[in-house]
């Protein structure tokens, strides 16, 4: 799994769109966060080989305001071995992660964007361990930071 | 020696010292073309506190063994095309203060994408003609993008703007620098870009 993060409208898909020449993988999926709430995107007899997940961050918020902290870092930590499985299961399959960093700013005032934040750092985290490469983008330059 | 000019991106977070880092790298640059030094101010003076603390950075800016020469420009970059010679250093701080004012100069076409994508096409000509007119042009930006962008439409509006800008003068650029705490970390420089991005292969 490939995981690439950076600020938001940092160019993170440009950047995964030109790395990764899109087009050349047989079957191809592009699952936007914000517009799927459930990320069990995969099923068992699936034929995609590529899948871009983009905007992790909307999905670790919505575990992040139905569950305690310790139990989001649990259902995504197995969320993520359930996607790994998926890519390491089939033959030539790959899977980007993409995620906004919003750890950065002044302490949010409402405690569900406080727990958001928190969480998606912690999550973040998790998700670094769990790639095998990851990289940093900054206004469309990328960085390998594993 | 570049014949049409330079490009040099420079970005932090508020009080990162990317402002003196800017001025430092003008300041050492004017000393090997022997031009000029320009600063283009893009604030605008609302109230006392800002026309004092525009006034601050002026003094500041003149007490060293430089001469700065300061415009101030909160709208059209394009307007200041015709005042700097080949071997000038210009520094303009920031593209976030002139989206800021390009975007709320008219309020009724404030949610209108095509007004949007003008305003990010006029800024970049912009810079691009100070940019042919002179040595080098230095731009300050600054690090606002790593938190939560939803607090409003009008916000994600700002966001996607000044990241689009960000990355298309970061492309443009000889060198881009991300200053954290006062020290810059080069990001891209023209020469040894290819090594640095680890390649495109997979």
């Amino acid at each position: 799994m490939h995981f690439v993060m950076g600020g938001a409208c940092n160019g993170k898909a440009e950047w995964v769109r030109s790395h990764f020449c899109l087009g050349q993988y047989p079957h191809e999926n592009w699952i936007k966060a914000y517009e799927c709430s459930n990320y069990d995107w995969f099923s068992e007899d699936s034929t995609d080989s590529l899948v871009v997940l983009e905007g992790i961050e909307y999905w670790i918020k919505d575990l992040s305001l139905q569950y305690e902290s310790d139990k989001v870092r649990q259902i995504w930590k197995e969320t993520l071995l359930n996607w790994d499985r998926w890519e390491k299961d089939g033959c030539k399959r790959k899977l980007i992660i993409i995620g906004s960093d919003i750890t950065r700013g002044i302490v949010p005032v409402e405690k569900a964007d406080r727990k958001w934040r928190d969480d998606a750092g912690w999550t973040f985290q998790d998700t670094v361990q769990l790639c095998d490469r990851v990289d940093h983008i900054w206004y469309g330059i990328g960085q390998r930071m594993k | 020696m570049a014949e049409a000019g330079q490009l040099i991106f420079i970005s932090g977070g508020v009080r990162s010292g990317k402002s003196s880092f800017a001025e430092k790298t003008a300041m050492e640059l004017t000393k090997k073309t022997q031009g000029n030094l320009h600063y283009i101010a893009s604030g605008v003076a609302f109230d006392e506190e800002m026309k004092d603390r525009i006034k601050r950075h002026q003094q500041q800016r003149n007490e060293g063994e430089h001469q700065w020469v300061t415009w101030e420009e909160p709208y059209f970059l394009h307007n200041l095309s015709t005042v700097f010679q080949p071997n000038d250093i210009v520094l303009f701080d920031c593209l976030t203060n002139l989206l800021n004012n390009r975007l709320f100069q008219t309020e009724e076409r404030l949610m209108d994408p095509s007004f949007h994508k003008e305003i990010r096409i006029s800024i970049i000509e912009g810079i691009l003609s100070v940019q042919k007119s002179c040595h080098t042009l230095i731009v300050v930006s600054n690090e606002i993008l790593n938190e939560p962008i939803h607090s409003s439409d009008l916000v994600l509006v700002y966001a996607k703007l000044l990241g689009r800008l960000n990355q298309q003068v970061v492309a443009r650029a000889k060198e881009a620098y991300l200053v954290e705490a006062g020290i810059p970390i080069c990001m891209k420089k023209e020469e040894d870009d290819v090594a640095f991005r680890d390649g495109w292969s997979m």
